[in-house]
């Protein structure tokens, strides 16, 4: 009681500028700049965006308010963009169809107890995660090359192939191509996620099981994966997530084409924005808000199904 | 128990069988993910005809031509130097707002605590996409900043969210009287951040400080755009493709772009290699919850 009184009278008393900045100013100088930082570089853009898709703007000339036309316009008369977005879900697709089952198998496999070298396939694994997308997709695009590339050649002395086949030419081959690039880059980052939350399943489990007559196939049916499903649902959340926005592969390797073939959204908005031609910023603001809205509602859709909000924080 | 022995000893051949098929498996994963990288290394060595028309991986003799061409002629020097004064920049920067911030959100009670909090979470959820990169850019070239390292060091110094909380659960598990003792023996609040708390932080900031440095490093879009005509100031990735899609005569020369590659992926693959743990660490306890 006394104590707390007597914090009552200090409160009430004027600071001296040093007390006050222990109390209070070291508290704002802790906060302050990173959240300046944070509304310049991540609240400033998005507001930016969701205000200017109403308006048409070029950077030159004043921007002037259009109302829903920008929204019209991408909905109504421009198949260019849509084409992008089924790009965007058909590489996301593939990607998540190869790369999901290839690291619970690398997962699986590696965390067999009878398999040595556990932290080297591993580290392998995870290697391509902390090079540059840009950078290796340069060197893919040499592999890919149909002049003297590698691919060619390994193909052509196997004697799969006759002639060389230029893979980035093609319309399904280079969706292809900028898929496994994707795939390549990431799938260690999953496996590395599904080994943590295998590893995190106590080994009792298995043994009850094993007593009771389970075998291998079973317990990994029966205990492993139903154990393991919450973390593979926010991995699967993410990888979709992660997969709308592919960039820099794409545009290293194939800048978009053939006739628009590997134009993904992050790409087509890319080009509106940096491209040759008059910028539109205001159309791309709008067409970058459909894309907000798309993965938003994917994000929604997918921890409702899933209803494991509370594993995110 | 006995029978459990004998059960052992039937199954031995299958047994081996399926684990030679597990290995084949890993190793065959191993060597595709692996190509491309040892492709670059080696192909980085030979000469761009050897490279066109030889099968073989391994280069007939280890030459360093191709490094000293990019390096002397193509100023990979410079975009070196570049990349390495933006990464340590960024990386510093990023890790003062880390922990400050943390720090302030475990050990202090502040009006808007809670809403500055939950606007950093959320923005995890919100992306708006690559209109985003235009107001961003158009900023920098306002406050006059795109002609210089700031800018691009500015670019990439966007608040760490994921770090922050990263910290912030660090923190929770360090007791509050070594706080507590400190303020009673007369330490200041900053005080006992930077000589109490901040040395006992070190391996989430290792941690934190290692991502950071990968995705500045590797940082490609933005840089490429505020760097655009302007090649002094470019970043290794950038430069990269740059001679890959770009300069009249430059383009055919493959062995001196692999070369290229070489001298941006080594120094990133080495720090993988020393810092194994905390990488790994790092995108289990980052990866699932950001």
């Amino acid at each position: 009681m006394d104590i707390t009184l007597q914090e009552k009278t200090k409160r009430k008393r004027k600071l001296t500028p040093g007390e006050w900045f222990e109390e209070y100013g070291s508290t704002l100088l802790f906060i302050v700049p990173t959240f300046i930082m944070f509304l310049l570089l991540t609240v400033y853009p998005i507001l930016w965006v969701y205000k200017y898709m109403f308006y048409d703007y070029d950077g030159i000339t004043k921007a002037t308010f259009t109302g829903f036309d920008n929204l019209v316009r991408a909905f109504t008369r421009d198949p260019d963009w849509w084409q992008s977005v089924l790009v965007t879900f058909k590489i996301a697709f593939l990607k998540l169809i190869i790369e999901i089952p290839l690291a619970t198998l690398t997962a699986v496999i590696i965390n067999e107890p009878r398999i040595k070298g556990k932290g080297l396939f591993r580290g392998v694994y995870f290697l391509p995660t902390v090079t540059s997308a840009a950078v290796m997709s340069v060197v893919f695009s040499f592999i890919f090359s149909p002049y003297n590339g590698i691919l060619n050649s390994i193909l052509m002395n196997l004697g799969i192939i006759n002639s060389s086949i230029d893979f980035l030419g093609n319309p399904t081959s280079a969706l292809v191509c900028c898929t496994v690039i994707s795939v390549w880059q990431i799938f260690g980052q999953n496996t590395l996620l599904i080994l943590s939350a295998l590893q995190g399943i106590s080994q009792d489990v298995y043994e009850s099981a094993e007593i009771d007559g389970a075998g291998r196939f079973k317990c990994f049916l029966h205990i492993s994966v139903p154990l393991m499903m919450p973390t593979f649902r926010i991995i699967l959340m993410l990888a979709i997530i992660g997969s709308l926005g592919v960039f820099d592969s794409v545009y290293v390797l194939t800048a978009g084409g053939p006739q628009g073939a590997t134009t993904t959204m992050a790409v087509a908005m890319y080009m509106r924005l940096f491209g040759e031609g008059i910028p539109e910023y205001g159309y791309t603001a709008a067409l970058s808000a459909i894309y907000s809205v798309i993965s938003g509602l994917l994000t929604i859709i997918y921890l409702t199904i899933s209803k494991k909000t509370s594993e995110i924080y | 128990m006995a029978k459990i022995i004998t059960n052992n000893k039937r199954i031995n051949i299958p047994e081996l069988l399926i684990r030679g098929v597990m290995y084949a498996i890993l190793l065959a994963i191993a060597a595709v993910t692996l190509f491309p990288v040892v492709y670059s290394l080696l192909g980085g060595f030979k000469t761009t005809q050897e490279l066109m028309t030889s099968s073989s991986l391994i280069p007939k003799s280890f030459s360093f031509e191709n490094y000293v061409y990019v390096w002397d002629r193509v100023n990979f020097g410079r975009y070196t130097f570049n990349s390495l004064v933006v990464t340590v920049a960024v990386v510093l920067v990023q890790m003062l707002m880390s922990t400050m911030t943390a720090y302030a959100f475990s050990r202090r009670d502040f009006r808007f605590k809670k809403i500055i909090r939950m606007m950093y979470i959320s923005v995890l959820f919100i992306h708006a996409g690559t209109a985003t990169l235009y107001p961003k850019y158009q900023l920098i070239v306002d406050m006059g900043i795109n002609k210089n390292f700031l800018g691009l060091i500015f670019a990439e110094s966007a608040a760490p969210i994921t770090a922050i909380l990263l910290v912030e659960g660090y923190l929770a598990g360090i007791s509050k009287s070594f706080d507590e003792a400190a303020k009673i023996d007369g330490c200041s609040f900053v005080k006992t951040f930077t000589h109490i708390i901040f040395p006992m932080m070190l391996p989430v900031i290792c941690v934190n400080a290692l991502l950071a440095f990968r995705s500045v490093w590797n940082a490609y879009l933005m840089p490429m755009i505020i760097t655009a005509g302007n090649d002094k100031l470019q970043l290794l990735s950038v430069a990269i493709v740059e001679l890959k899609s770009g300069g009249a005569g430059m383009a055919t020369n493959w062995a001196a772009i692999l070369a290229a590659v070489n001298i941006s992926i080594v120094p990133v693959v080495l720090v993988y290699i020393i810092c194994n743990k905390q990488f790994i660490s790092g995108v289990s306890a980052g990866g699932v919850k950001g």
